[in-house]
């Protein structure tokens, strides 16, 4: 278990990488949005120059690093990681968004490179582009829920959870 | 002698004398995550096979980009 002070410190990290990850998928989404709906080709390449930027600069650190903070969390305070259906289904949702917005940079940096090496036009890569902005209304959405969770923390133990408690009351009576 | 009203069971893997939980069940609302999860799992799969894989991880881009390059017809 981790001392109180090193738990706040780790709590601290996590609100603050997973709160700055959400504003940052929202940063993410204006642009996206500006480079789909403007007829303006200079601020569209502009648009996917700075998601590639802040995608690979800013999102993926925080996303990783939100991961890595919330496990110590649950490894390292009561609540463990498989012991509370909030938490668990916070932990997948964290992986797979990691996981996913891992998969789509790749799309984003091309979009970028094409912005600058190509004469690039607001009606280039049109599904791409509207991918790419779907992707980012789906992750904001998934951050969001799991801001929800964390905040409300809603009932519910695991088989495993419910198990290991039995096991502790058994053990204080 | 008082007997115990703490319910005590072994049909679901409890040990004899280890008390029923409180939050024994799956609560309503992991149901509702599981099954929008699964729909949204459906969904991602259908998107992703119906656009032929994983054609926007990069290849059809590169290919795209070639023929944007300058100097081509």
């Amino acid at each position: 278990m981790l001392t109180p002070a090193l738990r706040k410190f780790t709590l601290t990290a996590h609100v603050t990488t997973s709160v700055g990850w959400l504003g940052a998928v929202a940063a993410f989404l204006v642009l996206a949005a500006a480079g789909l709906a403007s007829a303006d080709a200079q601020l569209v390449r502009a648009a996917y120059l700075t998601m590639d930027l802040l995608g690979w600069f800013l999102i993926v650190p925080l996303s990783l690093a939100s991961l890595l903070t919330g496990l110590v969390q649950g490894v390292g305070t009561r609540w463990g990681l498989l012991q509370h259906y909030w938490v668990l289904i916070k932990l997948l949702m964290t992986a797979l968004a990691t996981l996913v917005l891992l998969l789509h940079m790749d799309p984003v940096s091309n979009l970028a490179r094409l912005a600058r090496e190509t004469p690039f036009t607001p009606l280039d890569f049109h599904a791409l582009r509207v991918q790419v902005a779907v992707d980012a209304g789906a992750a904001l959405l998934v951050l969001l829920v799991a801001t929800v969770m964390s905040v409300f923390k809603p009932r519910g133990l695991t088989p495993y959870g419910r198990r290991r408690q039995g096991r502790e009351m058994a053990l204080s009576d | 002698m008082t007997q115990s009203t703490r319910k005590v069971g072994t049909a679901s893997g409890r040990g004899p004398g280890v008390p029923a939980h409180p939050d024994a069940g799956t609560p309503r609302w992991v149901i509702v995550f599981g099954l929008i999860a699964a729909a949204l799992f459906l969904v991602f799969l259908t998107v992703h096979l119906a656009g032929g894989g994983l054609h926007h991880h990069g290849a059809n881009l590169l290919r795209a980009s070639t023929a944007h390059s300058p100097g081509q017809p």
